[in-house]
């Protein structure tokens, strides 16, 4: 502190005297005031606290999810089986809902804790010394078949002190399946195992089929099942479409991709978002399937069928990745989560976006005016989106396991498949908001239900025919999809952006576009090859290495067609 | 009071700087410096500087500190030098609301400000209505400059701290130096710039500084412009990683040598300009009596200077009683029914509950500290007492994420302070989180007060037969109290919109404080948005009456609180 601030203090003091006078006469009247006020803005919360918590202070069970469904689906499904196993048993329960973000943040949760807990097993129990070696193995199913700690965590029962594992997508359940943490109960009173015993018809071709349109449903051996279905596609603003001069609202993919949109697509980045890898998956599969189409309508000489389908398979690997880099080009930016999509869309912040279907349902529902009008459209790309199922499974070492299954029950049975898709206030539906998600049960989508249902003209089970999922095609580059797409597209979007807009500025010159679309860095063999390699190798270094490589080899090819563009050729 | 007790605070307090401010940081740049086989290694920072897009995102937050600080300087200066020295209509009023823009609540001011100049928001509506925009061909504010976006919003959001230093310096200015100046024919531009400005140049750099810092290290505004050029936002998205990957480290380090680096070379500016301070202020400043119309343009000048500040906070407003505000100046349908579910939502309760519970352990912690620490530095000649007041105002150079990942390493299975988790509760590492980020203001507020109250009164006391600790709680503290009510509340309500660590330390929905569920509703479908809103409007009517409490209560001294 200055001098001079010093003494303005000490001249403060001399002037306060006086208030420091009238403070005496009324002691901590302003305080008090204060705190008053303080207290009168609190009561609002209070007075409206929710009559019906799912995490009351006294319960008698409780059950642990961890999940990466929103806030909606978590309000609905917790009341209602709180409800529901209060009238079964007159217990209340308290659900503990756990949402350490996405999809991957879980994995991570999941994977930290079981380690933790097994570590303790076998230091404490097995008597064992603990090592890198051990850690990495325990829950790897890349282990050596013979490893000990492998071998002692699938018999054990540790737990992450999670029950159940509710919602994401296949993928990340065949993950954790693989891993050992999901288990199938003892096919008595836990997990879905005994469910099966009990509901023999739920998991039939006539319920959850095991495999839809080459979509895993279910787990063969009973560790996670699906528990609603979900697709992917476009979500639209018909104002902003009108207004940028397209007349028709978007039907596939590939309409994402024109000039016209410039600017206009919302998107979210892969690394953030599974859906949203799972939608550019879904794009590079139909492409794969176009070109292998193309190939078998015209064959080229002297090629067996299952060089056509390589062939095919490496083609629609470019023209997919092409697709996504347009896509890319035209878009505003990347959101960190993909729930942001709908919404810039309905503000009318971008004309489209890639979402999941019920985010897109929601957003059309939400934007609905009182003539049942809405701005906001959302269309599945016919051919150009699987359905697949968002699952269920019961973790390993569950502290509840039988409430754990008593809850699977509830999900999969009749009052989860309503809550998921009858509307808000229909007799066995949702209380506040429909949830608009599709059921899983076949047997499920009966005339009597649809009448009940927000969605009940789709036909999910048909529409899945247009398109055939074939995981073996985009296997190998699953991984590469989410790390190129980022590479590329969401840390080069700057330039990516300011070339596409010199192109399109000096109409469209054909080199440049060249220069711009050159993927021959990413082809799908040094994808598969040297890239899938670096990515499985779990080498932070040297993928951030790849990652810098790439990322500057093709900012420096977006620059010189933005540098071509701008001298038209 | 006795040495003893003296030197007992002065360990204290360093034992506590030692753990929770110097061995965080430690913590969480270890692993920026430790390769695969723990040998030390600059590779992973090297790493940094080779990739362009770090190199890049160290650039651009840069620039945006840079222009945050001027165009905050460019507002706050003008501001400052009409409040202090012009009478005119409303100044009182006026200069209160000055604070308002500060308690913006984190995530929500963005929407605002993006449902008022989004493609069909209300700036758009308004150009259209008035016939000044072709309806097919709005402008996309926020789309095309997102670093000018960012730019404005901060400077905007972060006025206030260089306005109250600086009028808090112009008010401790001796007049009678102007008017020497005066009595020797300068002019009134010539006596501002050789006279005036020097001599508040501590004020403006302490403000500055802070302001400069802030901005540099500030992840909010860029992260809903979904700029990810900017070094902050590149260490928030890498966090997925954190299980093995040491790069966000390697970036969290330089990003803190760099803050380090800005704050010292301030701070050096500031002690040189220090020397030319004049004495004792030998007049009384009046202010000046303007002619109505100059008086009403100051008027003007504070009025839209608060009103672009406050646009966000507008947005926020309109959002949270609108149903679906699209294409209009204000929503056309206006409803209660957001606060209804949002003050109702079943996070909601909790959160608030365990941020004022978080908050109010934090300022109780930090007015602890910030006593012991002002009393050691103010009140004795212990050797060391400015390195521990400085490392009490350090906090504000390092980024708040630092210090969350340095939080969240030294709790890890395994390490020694994995005792603060609780199990799985937060409360003690978020406390100890808030006390040390928050403790700036009750340093300085506690400071100022103890040296206001002269020493002689202890001393009679003591004179008196009471013992020094008696005499330091029954004469000083009383004295000083509406000072340790002032920074305490400040400290509490930043405590309450603290972003960083909020948003990286409390995980599970039981223990999110009320930042981390705005947060959260934010993402929800649908109304998000305006439930979140309605949130942060019940937050910032929280804090407003927070602040304008500690205003209240302790009058103008509120802007000596910010002085570096």
């Amino acid at each position: 502190m200055t001098k001079q601030q010093q003494a303005a203090l000490r001249d403060d003091a001399g002037t306060s005297a006086s208030r420091n006078e009238r403070d005496r006469r009324h002691p901590w009247r302003k305080e008090v005031a204060v705190v008053a006020a303080m207290l009168l803005t609190l009561t609002g919360p209070f007075l409206l606290k929710p009559t019906q918590s799912t995490a009351p202070a006294h319960y008698d069970r409780r059950l642990v999810i961890i999940t990466p469904h929103h806030d909606r689906i978590r309000e609905e499904f917790g009341q209602a089986f709180a409800a529901h196993w209060k009238q079964q048993t007159g217990q209340t329960l308290a659900i503990d809902w756990r949402v350490p973000g996405g999809t991957s943040e879980i994995a991570m949760l999941i994977k930290s804790e079981a380690t933790a807990a097994f570590q303790q097993h076998w230091q404490r129990d097995l008597k064992k010394s603990w090592s890198p070696a051990v850690a990495q193995n325990c829950l790897s199913a890349k282990a050596p078949p013979d490893d000990e700690a492998r071998a002692a965590y699938l018999a054990s029962n540790v737990g992450t002190g999670m029950d159940v594992f509710f919602g994401g997508g296949a993928y990340d359940f065949e993950q954790q399946a693989k891993a050992g943490t999901l288990v199938a109960g003892d096919g008595e009173k836990t997990g879905i195992s005994s469910l099966i015993k009990n509901h023999p018809e739920w998991f039939s071709e006539a319920g959850i089929p095991e495999k839809l349109s080459g979509e895993p449903f279910r787990d063969p051996q009973n560790r996670w099942c699906g528990a609603c279905l979900s697709s992917s596609g476009i979500v639209f603003n018909r104002d902003v479409l009108r207004r940028i001069g397209i007349t028709k609202d978007p039907e596939a993919w590939a309409d994402l991709a024109e000039a016209s949109y410039f600017g206009q697509i919302a998107l979210s980045d892969p690394g953030k978002s599974g859906s949203v890898t799972k939608a550019l998956e879904m794009l590079i599969q139909q492409q794969m399937q176009i070109a292998i189409d193309r190939l078998k309508a015209n064959p080229p000489p002297k090629l067996t069928p299952e060089q056509i389908e390589a062939r095919g398979v490496a083609e629609g690997w470019n023209e997919g990745l092409r697709l996504i880099l347009r896509i890319s080009a035209n878009a505003r930016y990347f959101t960190d989560f993909s729930t942001k999509i709908p919404l810039e869309v309905a503000r009318g912040d971008a004309a489209a976006g890639m979402c999941i279907d019920f985010y897109g349902r929601s957003a059309e529902e939400d934007a609905r005016g009182a003539d049942g009008i809405s701005r906001v459209g959302f269309i599945t790309p016919l051919g150009g989106s699987s359905v697949s199922v968002d699952p269920i499974g019961l973790l390993r070492g569950a502290p509840d396991p039988e409430l754990a299954t008593a809850f699977i029950e509830f999900v999969l049975g009749e009052p989860g498949q309503k809550l998921w898709s009858f509307r808000a206030g229909e007799p066995g539906g949702p209380r506040q908001h429909a949830l608009r998600r599709l059921p899983v049960r076949r047997d499920f989508y009966t005339p009597e239900n649809a009448l009940h249902m927000s969605d009940g003209k789709e036909q999910p089970f048909e529409k899945a025919r247009a398109f055939i999922y074939h995981p073996e095609r985009t296997a190998a580059v699953f991984n590469a999809i989410r790390f190129l797409v980022r590479v590329i597209c969401v840390d080069a979007h700057e330039e990516l952006r300011a070339a596409w807009r010199e192109i399109l500025a000096n109409k469209m010159p054909p080199r440049s576009i060249q220069v711009l679309e050159d993927l021959t860095r990413v082809k799908y063999e040094a994808t598969t090859g040297s890239i899938a390699k670096i990515l499985s190798s779990r080498d932070k270094t040297q993928e951030t290495r790849l990652a810098r490589k790439l990322g500057s080899a093709f900012r420096t090819q977006f620059i010189r067609a933005r540098e071509m563009a701008a001298r038209g050729l | 009071m006795s040495k003893t007790l003296s030197i007992l605070i002065f360990l204290v307090m360093a034992a506590f700087f030692a753990c929770f401010f110097a061995y965080p940081i430690w913590a969480a740049l270890e692993a920026a410096f430790r390769g695969p086989d723990h040998a030390f290694t600059f590779d992973y920072v090297s790493e940094v500087f080779l990739n362009e897009l770090y190199r890049d995102g160290l650039w651009n937050s840069f620039i945006i500190a840079v222009w945050t600080t001027l165009g905050s300087l460019l507002v706050a200066l003008p501001l400052a030098v009409c409040y202090v020295r012009f009478a005119f209509p409303g100044r009182a009023l006026l200069n209160s609301l000055v604070l308002m823009p500060m308690i913006l609540p984190p995530f929500v001011g963005a929407i605002g400000i993006k449902a008022m100049l989004g493609q069909a928001g209300a700036l758009n509506a308004l150009l259209i209505q008035l016939g000044l925009m072709d309806a097919a061909h709005p402008a996309d504010w926020l789309g095309q400059q997102r670093l000018l976006g960012i730019i404005i919003m901060e400077v905007l959001h972060l006025y206030p701290i260089i306005y109250l230093n600086t009028a808090a310096a112009l008010a401790n200015l001796d007049p009678a130096m102007e008017e020497a100046a005066a009595n020797l024919g300068s002019t009134v531009w010539n006596r501002f710039w050789r006279v005036t400005l020097p001599l508040i140049m501590p004020g403006v750099f302490a403000g500055g500084t802070i302001v400069f810092v802030w901005s540099f290290t500030e992840m909010g505004v860029p992260l809903l412009f979904d700029y990810d050029r900017v070094t902050a936002v590149q260490i928030f998205r890498s966090i997925n990683d954190l299980s093995g990957n040491p790069f966000p480290y390697a970036l969290v380090a330089v990003m803190l040598a760099f803050s380090t680096l800005f704050y010292l070379t301030s701070k050096l500016f500031l002690g040189s300009s220090n020397a030319s301070g004049g004495g004792r202020a030998t007049t009384g400043r009046e202010t000046i009596s303007l002619p109505p119309w100059l008086g009403w343009l100051c008027t003007a000048l504070f009025v839209g200077v608060t009103f672009l500040a406050v646009l966000p906070h507008l947005g926020v407003v309109l959002l949270s009683f609108s149903k679906d505000w699209y294409g209009t100046v204000i929503p056309h349908t206006l409803t209660l029914q957001h606060y209804h579910d949002a003050l109702g939502h079943e996070l909601t309760l909790s959160s608030i509950a365990n941020s004022l519970k978080y908050s109010s352990l934090a300022m109780l912690v930090a007015l602890l500290l910030g006593i012991g620490v002002a009393y050691v530095s103010v009140r004795t000649r212990l050797w060391g007492r400015q390195l521990l007041d400085a490392m009490a105002m350090l906090p504000l150079a390092v980024p708040g994420i630092v210090m969350a990942f340095g939080y969240l390493a030294m709790t890890r299975e395994g390490q020694p302070f994995r005792w603060l988790m609780l199990g799985e509760d937060p409360l003690l590492l978020l406390v100890i989180a808030y006390a040390v980020r928050r403790l700036p203001y009750v340093v300085r507020s506690a400071a100022a007060g103890f040296q206001q109250v002269s020493p002689t009164l202890e001393e009679a006391a003591q004179n008196l037969g009471a013992r020094p600790e008696k005499a330091l709680w029954r004469v000083t503290l009383p004295l000083v109290a509406p000072n340790l009510v002032a920074g305490g509340l400040l400290a509490f309500s930043f405590a309450m919109l603290e972003v960083s660590d909020s948003m990286i330390l409390a995980q599970q929905a039981a223990h999110f404080p009320i930042t981390k569920a705005i947060y959260s509703l934010v993402l929800a479908l649908g109304s998000g948005p305006n439930l979140a809103s309605a949130l942060g409007v019940w937050a910032m009517i929280f804090l407003a009456v927070t602040i304008l409490g500690a205003g209240v209560i302790l009058g103008k001294k509120l802007g000596a609180l910010f002085r570096g």
